[in-house]
């Protein structure tokens, strides 16, 4: 649904479609609304309506009379992707896409035999689509100069203006530019061109995107060129000279860490004393990598004595990605983290997982902070704020 | 949704977990009943987050029966004591065949039904009204006395936008009249609501299409059915022609309740005159309006005669009912705008009113000027303000969003 020129069939009933459109519309929406994109937000996705009759008939009908409506629209890219109902009762969906092949040769269609969760869960679907997608690429266009692909499971690292603009600026130090995005909101045709760009470049470093990264490389025969966007300082450094190195603007980089190390040791200088001696405990299900913010906790001076993984209830397993695999705890669980909060008594809980029981402990948001030092800069003082202002807010008592 | 509308049932969805998470979301952002902040529940069928319970069935009980999560899920949420549980299939889970009734008689669950039928890709309306019939005939007595001065309104869902504050609207202008209002099954009514509401002498309807069946089966017990000529009280002339059927049919003074209409005609009057430059740019605005029959009607023959705007395109959703269809279809070719019946949003409009994610897609790609959700999807589920389409609070909305959308102009 990111590409706004594929047509998206799913081959299922009405309220699937419902749920996938609605889950997804409100959060793109408003990154819409904020500018974000070049392009208008679509509504590209179609559905095949079946009902309990095709339960007992079949639903290949449904699924024929569907393309035929979508290729009528003009979409030159469809993508066929199958909910529990087809799945098993058995609808022949590739014979369909074969028959409507021959119907509409000026089209392309793009099959993903997801059948609901039949076929695995979120990231299984979500990968099997990739798969599809990144076989878009031509790759008998040549490599270019000075364009960089994103690769990412999700862009909410890049999903404010700020942090857009930042990666462009850094970027352009270089003499480098945004190419594709793998895969955000926006037109097909750079995927079709993504062998154009001279580097490659993951968005973060969690399972989701590196599977990714294996997806494209089985495809494209690429490999990702630049580490990961870098979220603070160390990693920054270290992306910022790998990058000097590889386009040979090492003084680029050298200047632009001068100035990242200085605004972030004099923060760190000044901002010291309200952490020192703080215990903070840090409780992530998204498995996102968090190791700018075990830096700076470190940094800070705050104990940091639980660092826990737990596993999104559409995950099979925690993931975590980090350099700080002795500290942190995997397939941490809400017992295990009630323990936590009676034994350990931390100042501040800092946390992805919104359990509704806030009013008993303080607690912090994380979520994407963006590239570079400012934006990690902010959090902490984000942070040192939580920490002086009431723990839990007033409208919590209904006093 | 119609179970989770019910304060003191619970939805326990029978299928995967991609399917609950909506559902759960949207259900505690439009009818949260917090219970104790503490009491956070991290069990399977839970998994933290508080509402619509489910089995998340997987690729293994497709294939050998999820059953057993059924059983093991409802003596789960037994221990919550909730005045009702129902089980609801997902599509996939109505085709392998669990066998429901078993399941909750061996989880010793004391007050649980299932959703025998599968309503799978049928319109959304005529699917919260069955099922909410399914729920009243397995709760409401068979004996029961009709109380006097009393009334239930039917027809609101709590998918509507801001439907709380539509039901508090509209019961107080039947209250104003004297009537009791004893509950609004689809909307807040409890367990025990739903089976006294059979007592009611009134069921007063606001949408057809969302309480699809239920006037019958209240007639069958005695209730008298008052319904509007005009369709759900969406505009100013539709409200006051909904108070006045509510009055003719019971025989009571609706001056109170059309008396606030008419203070709010002034004070629109007022600020319309006041604004006249802005206002000026209303008059002639194109506008696209999609959505349940009896809601775009009213509002479709309110916008074209209060505001002198130009309907272009007018759709009805499927499962619209039949008598609203007709009389709108009827009002557009009389004011020769025939063509724009059956149309849906058209790029190049001022205004679009229909559900809230087309809305305001259109109103992003500049497919619009003005995008104003009228429907089951909405941006604004955060606002505190409420913005419902029913009522006097419906008309200071919709003419909010207008006048604000002419600005620069």
């Amino acid at each position: 649904m990111r590409l706004n020129d594929v047509g998206v069939i799913l081959h299922g009933p009405r309220s699937c479609a419902y749920l996938m459109d609605s889950s997804r519309s409100k959060a793109v929406l408003e990154m819409f609304d904020e500018g974000l994109y070049d392009t208008p937000p679509a509504r590209n996705l179609r559905c095949s309506g079946m009902d309990d009759a095709a339960s007992i008939f079949g639903g290949v009908g449904d699924l024929e009379r569907c393309i035929r409506e979508t290729a009528a629209e003009g979409y030159k890219d469809i993508a066929i992707i199958t909910t529990c109902m087809p799945g098993i009762i058995g609808d022949d969906c590739p014979a369909v896409i074969g028959r409507m092949s021959q119907e509409y040769p000026g089209v392309r269609f793009h099959y993903v035999p997801a059948d609901g969760d039949i076929a695995g869960d979120y990231t299984d679907g979500f990968i099997m689509a990739a798969a599809s997608i990144a076989g878009m690429a031509d790759m008998s266009i040549p490599r270019g100069k000075g364009g960089v692909n994103l690769i990412g499971s999700s862009f909410f690292d890049l999903h404010t203006p700020s942090q857009r603009d930042n990666l462009r600026r850094v970027l352009a130090l270089f003499g480098l530019h945004e190419h594709a995005r793998f895969v955000d909101e926006g037109p097909s045709d750079l995927i079709r061109r993504y062998n154009e760009a001279e580097f490659d470049m993951a968005i973060n470093d969690t399972m989701a995107t590196r599977e990714l990264v294996d997806v494209l490389r089985g495809a494209t025969g690429r490999s990702p060129e630049l580490p990961p966007l870098p979220t603070g300082l160390r990693e920054y450094a270290e992306w910022l000279r790998e990058v000097g190195r590889l386009t040979g603007r090492p003084e680029a980089a050298e200047e632009e860490i001068s100035r990242a190390e200085e605004s972030y040791r004099g923060f760190v200088e000044s901002h010291r004393a309200r952490f020192a001696g703080k215990k903070v405990m840090v409780f992530t299900r998204l498995n996102m990598n968090i190791d700018w913010l075990i830096d700076l906790l470190d940094d800070l001076g705050a104990e940091v004595p639980r660092i826990a993984f737990g596993k999104s209830s559409r995950k099979r397993a925690a993931a975590p990605v980090t350099r700080y695999a002795d500290r942190v705890t995997a397939e941490y669980d809400d017992e295990a983290f009630n323990d936590d909060l009676a034994s350990i008594r931390p100042d501040i809980v800092i946390t992805d997982y919104p359990r509704g029981d806030e009013a008993s402990w303080r607690h912090a948001r994380i979520g994407k902070v963006g590239m570079g030092v400012a934006p990690v800069l902010r959090y902490a003082e984000y942070l040192e704020d939580l920490m002086r202002l009431p723990a839990f807010e007033g409208w919590r008592d209904l006093r | 949704m119609a179970v989770e509308s019910i304060s003191d049932a619970v939805a326990f969805l029978h299928g995967p977990g991609g399917c609950r998470i909506r559902h759960m979301v949207h259900s505690s952002a439009v009818f949260p009943r917090m219970s104790d902040p503490g009491d956070v529940d991290f069990s399977w069928f839970y998994c933290g987050y508080p509402r619509v319970p489910a089995t998340y069935l997987d690729e293994y009980d497709y294939v050998n029966g999820g059953s057993y999560k059924v059983r093991e899920g409802l003596e789960h949420i037994s221990g919550k004591k909730p005045s009702l549980a129902v089980v609801i299939n997902s599509p996939g889970a109505a085709l392998i065949g669990d066998n429901h009734e078993k399941a909750i008689a061996d989880s010793g669950i004391e007050r649980a039904v299932f959703m025998d039928e599968s309503l799978v890709s049928m319109p959304y309306t005529r699917c919260y009204a069955h099922t909410l019939l399914t729920i009243l005939k397995s709760v409401a007595g068979d004996e029961h006395q009709i109380r006097k001065g009393t009334a239930v309104i039917l027809g609101i869902t709590i998918m509507d936008k801001d439907w709380a504050a539509s039901a508090e609207e509209l019961t107080a202008y039947v209250a104003s009249m004297g009537l009791e209002v004893l509950c609004i099954p689809g909307a807040g009514a409890s367990v025990e609501d739903l089976a006294h509401s059979v007592e009611a002498e009134y069921a007063i309807v606001v949408c057809p299409e969302a309480c699809d069946g239920l006037p019958e089966f209240y007639a069958s017990r005695g209730v008298k059915v008052v319904r509007s000529p005009d369709g759900a009280p969406a505009g100013l002339d539709a409200l006051e022609s909904w108070i006045r059927a509510v009055a003719v049919a019971a025989g009571r003074d609706p001056s109170k309740a059309l008396g606030a209409v008419r203070v709010e005609r002034a004070r629109i009057r007022d600020k319309l005159m006041g604004m006249r430059y802005n206002t000026a740019r209303i008059k002639g605005l194109k506008f696209s309006a999609a959505g349940t029959a009896s809601v775009v009607r009213p509002l479709t023959t309110w916008l074209y005669g209060y505001l002198s705007m130009a309907p272009v395109a007018v759709a009805v959703d499927p499962g619209e009912d039949p008598d609203e269809a007709a009389a709108l279809r009827d009002f557009l070719e009389s004011v020769d705008f025939g063509d724009s019946f059956g149309r849906e949003p058209v790029d190049g409009c001022d205004v679009v009113l229909c559900e809230g994610f087309t809305a305001e897609t259109m109103r992003l790609a500049g497919q619009c000027r003005i995008g104003i959700p009228i429907g089951y999807s909405s941006m604004g589920l955060d606002d505190v303000i409420p913005r419902p389409v029913y009522g006097i609070q419906g008309v200071r909305y919709i003419l909010d969003e207008i006048l604000h959308g002419v600005r620069g102009s």
